[in-house]
């Protein structure tokens, strides 16, 4: 390798750099922008868990509303989320090892895909992806998002689906993330104790059943916005880090090529001064 | 004899927690508005879009919400809405300008087969609504 060649990767190199750091600093401000989405939502996820508490104190077996029933469906649907675009490092990789465990003991999934790269990745293999589709972002309004569940709903009640689950990378930090598999259906509540149910004096508005459906509904879209806004968090972080170990090879390779750049300078004004030192000396 | 106040909780994703107490809450219920004052029965409300208004000794406050559904129980009143905006963060000249585009479109709708009117007709029921609770609302 010539000077000029080593000269020219250190340019080229120091280019990437700072096209990773820049993209570090981008990640690192959606990374804030989502975590705060997130909280935001699981603030809104506290107060659904805290009406389900009192829900649960009242409900006989036989008042569960239909999404809260078992169903007796042999096939579920699975949905995976996955990022639009790479350089996130094993993000990706990790959630569909854990899809591919589920997988191997669950024979009777459909699977749906969130995101290009679980749309990519399953395109090539034996398994047939029911549904795919590009990811959603923090700002996809809620009509959207409860569009695209609204099928899987259906699914459920019409007896299609006897459970519907996601998974998808929850966020834990910056640098770490487990993988969960979510179950959205049939809608379960922890607290719920069929032996123990008050008594006591409680009215629905409108009726019963369809207050119930509806709290079931909106049970089963913060969920599925929690997996979502988590797998966002996590790829936004995910990136961070796979943006700072580049910068940081970046700079490691820069160091090695400047300090091998000086040395051949040095080996080749040596060899010109010895050069022309052995031509004066044959002259004199 | 006036009753004491009752707590207020709503929630919804689009905006931070609103924990407030007030002495009358009042909720654009499905079969019709509901009142809630303290020592309210127990119950569950399913909501459609609407006004939700709290009352207290120093004023009313208003807030537009999309579609909920609200537990009452212990004087704590429980609202878990898919949207939630307090009147005062209204844009009013926003909202008054998706009204018009709501009439044109229902005014269009009968000439292009095109464009859906019963989705025209609900928006322009919201900007209404939200038009009419940034009016009530002095800092909008």
């Amino acid at each position: 390798m010539s000077i000029r060649d080593i000269k020219d990767r250190i340019v080229s190199v120091e280019k990437t750099k700072k096209i990773t750091q820049a993209m570090k600093m981008v990640s690192a401000a959606k990374f804030k922008r989502h975590l705060r989405a997130l909280n935001g939502l699981k603030a809104y996820g506290s107060g659904l868990q805290h009406m389900g508490s009192a829900l649960a104190r009242r409900l006989y077996n036989d008042d569960l509303p239909e999404l809260m029933q078992p169903s007796q469906a042999k096939r579920s649907a699975v949905i995976v989320l996955s990022s639009d675009r790479g350089l996130c490092g094993g993000f990706n990789v990790s959630v569909f090892k854990a899809l591919n465990a589920l997988m191997a003991t669950d024979e009777s999934i459909d699977l749906f895909t969130i995101g290009q790269k679980s749309a990519q990745f399953y395109a090539g293999k034996s398994i047939q992806c029911a549904g795919s589709r590009p990811g959603f972002s923090i700002t996809t309004p809620l009509s959207e998002l409860t569009a695209y569940m609204e099928p899987f709903i259906e699914g459920f009640l019409r007896g299609q689906y006897g459970h519907v689950r996601i998974v998808y990378n929850g966020f834990v930090s910056a640098l770490s993330a487990n993988q969960v598999v979510q179950s959205l259906l049939p809608v379960t509540l922890p607290d719920w104790n069929p032996n123990v149910v008050s008594d006591a004096d409680f009215i629905y508005e409108s009726s019963k059943v369809s207050a119930l459906n509806a709290f079931c509904r909106k049970m089963v879209m913060q969920q599925f916005m929690e997996g979502l806004y988590n797998s966002l968090v996590s790829e936004e972080g995910f990136r961070m880090a796979a943006m700072d170990s580049a910068s940081t090879n970046a700079k490691e390779m820069i160091s090695e090529l400047t300090l091998f750049y000086n040395r051949s300078r040095q080996a080749a004004i040596t060899t010109e001064l010895t050069e022309i030192v052995a031509g004066a000396a044959s002259i004199t | 004899m006036s009753k004491g106040p009752i707590s207020v909780q709503i929630y919804a994703p689009n905006q931070p927690v609103i924990q407030t107490d007030a002495l009358f809450v009042r909720l654009p219920g499905r079969s019709g508005d509901i009142g809630v004052e303290a020592n309210h029965t127990a119950s569950l409300v399913e909501c459609h879009f609407g006004e939700v208004c709290l009352q207290n000794s120093n004023g009313d406050s208003y807030y537009y919400m999309g579609d909920a559904i609200a537990t009452i129980e212990n004087d704590t009143v429980v609202i878990i809405a898919s949207l939630v905006e307090p009147g005062e963060s209204i844009d009013r000249k926003r909202a008054e300008a998706a009204r018009e585009r709501a009439i044109d479109r229902i005014r269009l709708s009968k000439r292009d087969s095109s464009i859906d009117t019963a989705r025209a007709q609900a928006a322009l029921r919201r900007a209404e609504l939200r038009v009419s609770i940034a009016h009530k609302c002095p800092l909008s």
